[in-house]
């Protein structure tokens, strides 16, 4: 089991579940409930998630409020997001490059 | 952002996919992918030239190339075809390559989809997290410093596999 905080977000991200709870979270706070209501799944399958986006240190659980929202906490997607954006601008200006070589039916040098 | 991306996890390692919709048909994509005179003409970023050393599109092939950087830097890498189904599948384990400052060691997995005049490449990188990954990171990411959480849900959370 991976420890760097690295690996523990990408981990945490690599469900659908819970990169929709985030995406959500992004909005505004949100009690289980409310997570809970646009999946087909109980309420304690989503606390589950919530658990791992919380050990992840990603989302914290007010105390204050009777209603305890969750609140996304975005500073360990920081070094994921550069990363992934790294790779994704490599290939996505590859990609342009070879399209124009396809296009152009190979004649194209810049 | 016209290629799609996503990012999925297993025990050990970390996938990072990207995918692209060609208008050409899949022999021609996969010519570009294995023909080194016009592989040289496309792969890395803008600004990047590529010099091919060897490249034997075979299982254990050596591929050599060395990219070089608008800065004049250059990057070595080293990679082998491990698997070779031509117009379908190509697996490459490369090693080396610090491209735009990213470490580029993982196993490449090229799937090529043809649909007549079109073709869909699914690209994967396939990281070792706590070791290839770990570095990636040390190397170039916690220079990047982007905060915005929709662009993380529009690249990591938004496409589906």
């Amino acid at each position: 089991m991976s420890t760097d905080q690295l690996s523990i977000t990408l981990s945490a991200l690599a469900h659908p579940v819970r990169r929709s709870i985030l995406t959500r979270l992004s909005e505004g706070d949100l009690t289980v409930g409310e997570l809970a209501e646009p999946f087909d799944l109980t309420r304690p399958a989503v606390t589950k998630h919530l658990n791992v986006l919380e050990r992840a240190g990603l989302i914290e659980r007010c105390r204050d409020a009777q209603r305890r929202p969750c609140r996304l906490r975005p500073e360990p997607l920081k070094s994921v997001l550069a990363l992934v954006e790294s790779f994704a601008k490599h290939w996505d200006e590859s990609f342009d490059r070879l399209d124009d070589l396809l296009t152009n039916g190979g004649g194209a040098r810049n | 952002m016209k290629t799609g991306v996503n990012v999925c996890e297993r025990a050990d390692e970390c996938d990072l996919v990207f995918t692209r919709e060609f208008s050409a048909p899949v022999e021609a994509v996969y010519e570009a992918w294995t023909q080194p005179e016009l592989l040289k003409e496309w792969w890395g970023p803008y600004g990047f030239s590529m010099t091919i050393n060897e490249m034997s599109i075979a299982i254990g092939g050596i591929w050599d190339y060395v990219l070089h950087g608008p800065d004049g830097v250059s990057y070595p890498n080293r990679a082998v075809f491990e698997e070779v189904l031509p117009m379908q599948r190509l697996v490459i384990r490369n090693t080396g390559g610090h491209s735009v400052s990213q470490h580029l060691t993982c196993r490449m997995i090229v799937e090529f989809k043809g649909h007549g005049p079109s073709t869909v490449v699914t690209l994967t990188m396939r990281f070792a997290t706590s070791a290839a990954l770990g570095r990636a990171r040390v190397m170039g990411a916690e220079q990047g410093g982007v905060e915005s959480f929709e662009r993380l849900a529009k690249q990591v959370g938004g496409k589906k596999l």
